[in-house]
């Protein structure tokens, strides 16, 4: 009976025991599994941009999270390469920054390996790390030029604008159909005048209006801009021309007020009086005190 | 006046001790000064919302004593109150302290010490600080000029005084500064008319200058600032304050001089009397003050009176600052039973520390309260709390204050003793009413 007792007790004991290791085990591993699950999701995205003077940009933009959670990932190592159909050409590494930003910068000239469509695919890939995932983006580019010219023709203001590419041939041919919005730079935005549809030939043409403010000899800078175009990007050309009105910005002398530099007459007099009247005030009790030492000499 | 000179012979050992331990607390701001200076404003607890803290409330604090003993001693001498004799050069003394000590603090905000002349070079005559400073520098040398006035006769008994065991180079002091004066009837005259010349002019300068000072803020849209009787407000204020803190000084130096002779229990009864005219101004004005602004209150106003009641914000040292400037001096003083020279003293000390609470009040709950209020920065950029740096300048400023006092009264008496011993020397009344046939 003892024996029959004590064998349950090694039984149980062992039970407990396997339970116990069981548990651990299962603690370990599915900490484990937990934590490789709660790598943060990230997300890549890139943005293309021609500038006004022909360099190219392209901007890679890399968060971790979603919706309200969403937050910039810095210090994130990016690596950029060409897609070349069967094979790939790295081009750099970036590092973003506190903004979780990284940019290509690509000089005017530079031309990019292309397909037969002249069309440049850039990839570009994180590889993640201990809490974030990784994550990838690909975006198609293109070059496109632009140019403006200017022309007056019976006082009408005749603004053209050229939008050419790259065939697959490699020379230079319009682009039809291509919305190009024409603005004027004003101090902290661009105002729009209006947009323009390129034709055949790759013009678009606008009579320009003549009511557009300028600086004071008529200067403006008109501001031809391609948005967001599913090869081109976003595409900005600017150019100075005197087409604006020429505005005086002579700042008239303000009037004697509290807010100018020169104060109302009435307070410069009510305070000189004020402290006139005090000052004399005291210079004559001083007066009377060097009466009284004279006083006392005399006596 | 034998007995009163004693008490400028030799310092004795104790003398010199409270004097060394004043000064290194003074020594001590210096230094929080110097650190300030070296590393900024982020040192201290103002930031890009709370610009200003206790050294803003300490200058209002001290600018009002330093106009209040003006006030109070002026109005004496003009109004040639007999009884107030004894009280005159404490009064003055509080003024010139006061201002030497409170006028600073206004500069240790600057975040540029070093630019302080672009204030004399670029000043626009338009801004109520240019007023301000134009004022009190006026009012700075006009009152020390009226301490040095009713010092004159004291400075000639004590040169001519035999026995008095002092240095030489201080009774040879006295000799300059006492003027030839020998007591000749137009020596008198010229004496009196003096005196009054300055104290008919101090009293309207010191009133202007703490004008000014409320209109600093008086002039200003914030919520809590923007008020038409800050002017007089301040004034009464001042008023208040500085009968207080003249009871304190007149109770320690009874105390410590032995004084009673000269500070009578009279004394201390018509202080009383003005201390409780006072709390009725004042809290006239401060009953004024607030329910005007709650009774139409924008957004920004709420939320600051608000403050004012949360006891976790504002809401105690409002309390405090409530009970003891309005309620418990009318108790305590109102009532005979409860007057007396100690409990006097007591309602008067209490009633200081809440007025330096209420300029407190008066310059940060509305700062942390703009109309727009400051967005995406940290709390405490928003928030103001003191550091030890401004701990340490309040602290040295009221010892400074205390050693002005103490070498002060060991230069001169604290009483004009000259004046009161000379029964026959009263000057002319000022303003003779007649009566027709009379």
């Amino acid at each position: 009976m003892i024996i029959k007792l004590m064998k349950m007790k090694n039984q149980i004991y062992k039970s407990i025991y396997s339970l116990m290791v069981g548990f651990l085990l299962i603690l370990i591993f599915g900490t484990s599994i937990s934590m490789a699950q709660s790598k943060e999701r990230t997300r890549l995205r890139s943005y293309f941009y021609i500038h006004s003077n022909g360099d190219r940009q392209v901007s890679f933009l890399l968060t971790a999270g979603r919706g309200r959670n969403t937050q910039m990932v810095e210090n994130a190592v990016l690596d950029v390469e060409i897609d070349l159909g069967d094979s790939t050409l790295f081009l750099t590494e970036l590092i973003t920054d506190e903004e979780g930003a990284a940019d290509l910068q690509i000089e005017s000239g530079y031309k990019l390996p292309a397909d037969e469509e002249g069309i440049t695919t850039i990839l570009a890939s994180y590889g993640g790390n201990d809490s974030l995932r990784s994550a990838s983006t690909d975006i198609e580019v293109k070059d496109v030029f632009i140019e403006m010219s200017f022309d007056i023709v019976d006082s009408v203001k005749i603004l053209m604008v050229q939008a050419n590419e790259y065939n697959t041939d490699g020379e230079i041919v319009p682009v039809e159909e291509l919305d190009i919005n024409i603005g004027v730079q004003r101090l902290y935005s661009v105002l729009s005048i209006d947009e323009v549809e390129t034709d055949e030939d790759g013009v678009g043409i606008l009579e320009f209006p003549d009511d557009v403010p300028g600086d004071s000899i008529g200067m403006i800078t008109l501001v031809a801009t391609i948005d967001e175009h599913d090869y081109f990007g976003t595409v900005t050309k600017s150019q100075s021309v005197n087409w604006g009105n020429p505005v005086s910005y002579e700042v008239k002398p303000l009037p004697r007020q509290l807010f100018s530099d020169e104060a109302p007459l009435w307070m410069i007099i009510g305070v000189f009086i004020a402290i006139v009247g005090a000052w004399y005030h005291f210079f004559l009790s001083i007066f009377k005190l060097y009466k009284l030492k004279k006083a006392g000499e005399d006596s | 006046m034998k007995k009163l000179a004693r008490n400028l012979e030799t310092p004795s050992r104790q003398w010199y001790m409270w004097v060394i331990i004043l000064s290194l607390i003074v020594l001590f701001g210096v230094y929080a000064l110097i650190r300030q200076i070296q590393e900024g404003q982020i040192i201290t607890g103002m930031r890009d919302n709370a610009v200003w803290g206790i050294y803003t409330a300490n200058f209002i604090f001290f600018m009002g004593l330093s106009y209040a003993g003006a006030l109070v001693s002026c109005s004496f001498q003009l109004l040639r109150i007999q009884w107030a004799k004894p009280l005159l050069r404490m009064a003055e003394l509080i003024t010139v302290s006061t201002l030497i000590v409170g006028a600073p603090y206004i500069l240790f905000c600057l975040g540029r010490l070093d630019r302080i002349h672009y204030l004399f070079v670029y000043g626009r005559i338009q801004s109520p600080i240019t007023w301000d400073v134009i004022a009190i520098s006026t009012d700075l040398v006009f009152c020390a000029a009226f301490l040095y006035f009713t010092h004159i006769r004291d400075f000639a008994k004590l040169r001519d005084m035999e026995g008095l065991k002092v240095a030489k180079w201080r009774k040879k002091l006295y000799g300059i500064l006492a003027l030839n004066y020998r007591g000749t009837p137009l020596q008198k005259k010229y004496l009196h008319q003096a005196h009054d010349i300055m104290a008919a002019i101090i009293i309207p300068t010191a009133v202007i200058a703490y004008s000014l000072l409320s209109w600093l803020f008086g002039m200003s849209l914030k919520p809590g600032w923007h008020s038409t009787i800050f002017g007089p407000y301040f004034v009464v204020t001042a008023a208040y304050s500085g009968v207080a803190l003249l009871i304190i000084i007149m109770w320690l130096y009874r105390k410590s001089r032995k004084l009673e002779g000269y500070i009578t229990n009279k004394h201390f009864n018509y202080m009383a009397f003005g201390l409780v005219l006072l709390t009725m101004a004042y809290g006239y004005f401060t009953f004024s003050e607030y329910i005007t602004d709650w009774y139409n209150q924008t957004s920004q106003m709420s939320a600051l009176l608000g403050k004012f009641t949360d006891m976790s914000q504002y809401g105690a040292l409002q309390l405090f600052h409530i009970l003891f400037t309005m309620f418990v001096p009318l108790i305590i003083l109102g009532l005979p039973w409860f007057r007396s020279i100690n409990s006097i003293t007591l309602v008067s000390l209490f009633i200081v520390i809440a007025l330096w609470i209420k300029r407190y009040l008066i310059v940060v709950p509305p700062l942390e309260t703009p109309f727009i209020p400051i967005q995406d920065v940290r709390p405490e950029y928003v928030q103001y709390s003191m550091t030890w740096v401004e701990i340490s300048l309040t602290v040295s400023g009221l010892a400074l204050i205390v050693l002005i006092f103490t070498i002060a009264s060991k230069i001169a008496p604290i009483i004009p003793v000259a004046e009161i011993e000379d029964v026959e020397d009263t000057a002319k009344p000022l303003i003779r009413f007649q009566t027709k046939g009379a």
